[in-house]
């Protein structure tokens, strides 16, 4: 065990990918012989060589295209986005080829690349360089998509979408990509894709949330705890494919449930989660279903606090569905 | 053989390659068989059994000069209209037409249009009907090839729309970049107004010399011009040289050389007799193909269940519930909208 940040997360699951793998190969913008602006890939071109951890010209079509070729010839790339921000560009190749690849060769050709890219606000990066871009993703059949909170998640996720034979969008949360530090084993271990977790347990409301703000909902269950509000806290990790059951679960327990994500509130997974409830877990349901999340503005520079969701908001919405 | 090269393409070849008389030959049959399949197209088109189906015709020495100079273990990125490409690579009759009229045991299971094949086992990409997105893709597994010390190397096959596209700028520079075993052949349509409207300057192989490549140029009617170009590309992108970029000129159709005509007249040059050739070849192979298309029309619609197959190696949840829901829903509405009509007593 050693205790690690995030980042040191993501590097550990890479550097142990590149070991175990001759067929994997990291490239992206700047993380080669920089080793990642954020220093993910930090080491990596100096102990596996530059052949198989390059950098690449800008443009994030080029890097998804040129994971996409290589998947087809029987690789495993990740490639890195360095911020999600800049993904779209890529679009294209990921929603129409790289998604499809499979589906459109009858299972001939599957791209099983992950494609790693930090998101989220809470930086002061502006409009873009915070932007949470999950929901075109999970709206695009053929795609997983991941999304870790902190050290041990992000290291086993990782690994585990590597591993998959499918493409993964891997959304790394960068708000605490240094600020959450946790005790991680140095081997290697995956965590299964599409498995939630009950991070706390409860009993009046259900909060399901993932990745940055998972931290801000812990905070809100703190706050309701000591107002006398039992709340059981759901990290779903991964959005696609989806654990209904743990959520469902939950739901049926408490009967109350608040949704919280950074991105925009309309067509945000959350509403995805809520149809979900209304659809297999109505007659438990005790108040309405609340959402927490970024507004469908913008991502704004200065009023970025105020646009993301936070403790207070999560534990005003808890008061709210058990005091219905 | 109106033929122009950059000096640093001369330099890599000085000598072009010949094409022994039995790959000529071979080659010519292949372009024949091609107007036979155009034809066959056209004609389950219109009878709605599929899609409209891009033809290939004028572009034949394109095709079948440029893989004459490739071995089956070459990887082709081929175009929408370059289906043929399969069937000349040896792909069964049957299996085309399943594939063609989206038969539910097809290899692609019937999840694809006509235009858009698949044959993993012969080394043909999936076929995108997306514009350029190929050329960088061609580049990835040229480079995947260099990573793996495989010495293969990668055709991809574009026309003028997907040469204005910012992704043939990205595929080029990366695989420039890199220096992969990869040859992208540039294809005109011939349609020089057309043509005109898509992209600038005189000549698209001159941009090769921007991205430190290569650029060739040569006449698009003569499948030997094709052969010598791609194989002289070929031998270096094995060698390790690097990508190059080919630039076939199809003469415009009115003035023009038609391809398969060029090479009939080589043949009969030769000594052989092209138009029975022709002929016997044609008849054959309309046999063929009308035969297979009869022999798996029917044969087995896709399943409501497979429209979820191959989303992912393993369905996730969600997806076996929505086929549980489809399946559950057309066992109780067999006849659709009839059922409701017609309640049962």
């Amino acid at each position: 065990m050693t205790d690690m940040n995030i980042i040191q997360a993501v590097n550990s699951a890479l550097d142990i990918a590149l070991s175990e793998n001759e067929d994997v190969v990291l490239f992206g913008e700047d993380i080669g012989r920089f080793g990642g602006v954020f220093r993910a890939t930090d080491g990596l071109q100096a102990k596996h060589g530059e052949e198989r951890v390059f950098d690449t010209p800008l443009s994030e079509a080029g890097i998804i295209g040129t994971a996409i070729g290589m998947a087809l010839y029987g690789m495993t790339p990740v490639p890195e986005i360095q911020f999600s921000d800049f993904i779209y560009p890529a679009f294209d190749q990921i929603v129409n080829e790289l998604a499809k690849f499979r589906y459109r060769s009858g299972g001939q050709y599957p791209c099983p690349v992950t494609v790693r890219t930090p998101y989220g606000g809470g930086i002061r990066g502006g409009h873009y360089h915070s932007q949470s871009p999950e929901a075109y993703f999970a709206h695009t059949p053929g795609l997983k998509v991941v999304v870790p909170s902190d050290p041990y998640t992000a290291k086993g996720l990782l690994l585990a979408s590597i591993d998959d034979p499918d493409p993964v969008l891997f959304l790394e949360p960068k708000r605490v990509y240094r600020a959450s530090r946790a005790d991680v084993p140095d081997e290697a271990y995956r965590l299964p894709l599409g498995q939630a977790v009950v991070d706390r347990e409860g009993d009046h409301v259900t909060v399901v949330a993932y990745g940055a703000v998972l931290h801000e909902a812990r905070r809100a269950c703190d706050l309701l705890a000591e107002n006398d509000i039992s709340a059981e806290l759901v990290d779903l990790r991964s959005l696609v494919p989806l654990d209904e059951e743990t959520l469902l679960n939950s739901v049926r327990k408490t009967g109350r449930l608040v949704i919280v994500h950074e991105a925009p509130r309309t067509c945000g997974f959350g509403a995805e989660l809520a149809a979900l409830v209304a659809e297999k877990a109505l007659l438990h349901l005790e108040a309405p279903i609340l959402r927490v999340t970024g507004y469908d503005t913008p991502f704004p520079y200065t009023l970025e606090m105020q646009y993301l969701p936070d403790a207070l908001k999560i534990f005003e919405a808890c008061e709210t569905v058990v005091d219905f | 053989m109106a033929r122009a090269r950059t000096k640093k393409a001369a330099a890599a070849s000085a000598t072009p390659a010949t094409l022994p008389l039995s790959d000529l030959k071979n080659t010519y049959l292949a372009m024949v068989r091609s107007r036979v399949l155009d034809a066959c197209l056209a004609d389950l088109s219109r009878r709605s059994l599929i899609g409209l189906h891009p033809p290939a015709a004028g572009y034949e020495a394109h095709i079948y000069g440029a893989l004459a100079a490739l071995r089956p273990s070459d990887w082709l990125f081929p175009d929408l209209r370059m289906s043929g490409v399969l069937l000349a690579r040896g792909l069964g009759a049957r299996e085309w037409a399943r594939m063609v009229l989206g038969s539910g045991s097809s290899g692609h299971l019937g999840h694809a249009s006509s235009a858009e094949m698949t044959a993993r086992s012969l080394n043909v990409a999936s076929v995108s009907p997306l514009m350029g997105s190929h050329l960088i893709q061609s580049s990835g597994a040229a480079h995947a090839m260099k990573i793996k010390r495989s010495d293969d190397v990668v055709l991809c096959w574009f026309g003028p729309g997907a040469g204005a596209t910012g992704d043939a700028h990205v595929g080029l520079n990366f695989a420039a970049v890199y220096k992969v075993p990869a040859v992208f052949y540039f294809c005109t349509s011939g349609d020089e107004t057309a043509d005109a409207e898509r992209l600038g300057g005189e000549s698209f192989a001159q941009r090769a010399e921007g991205y430190g490549m290569p650029g060739i140029r040569v006449d698009g009617s003569d499948a030997v011009a094709v052969f010598q170009a791609v194989e002289a590309a070929v031998s270096r992108a094995r060698s390790g040289g690097g990508p190059t970029l080919i630039e076939g000129r199809t003469p415009a159709r009115d003035e023009g050389a038609d391809p398969v005509e060029v090479l009939a007249a080589q043949l009969d040059a030769a000594g052989l007799d092209s138009l029975s050739l022709a002929r016997d070849a044609s008849t054959a192979f309309e046999a063929e193909l009308r035969g297979a298309v009869e022999a798996v029309q029917g044969e087995s619609a896709p399943t409501s269940s497979s429209l979820f197959e191959q989303v992912f190696a393993e369905p996730s949840p969600q997806l076996q519930e929505q086929r549980a829901a489809l399946l559950a829903h057309r066992n109780r509405f067999p006849k659709g909208l009839g059922d409701l009509e017609e309640p049962p007593s």
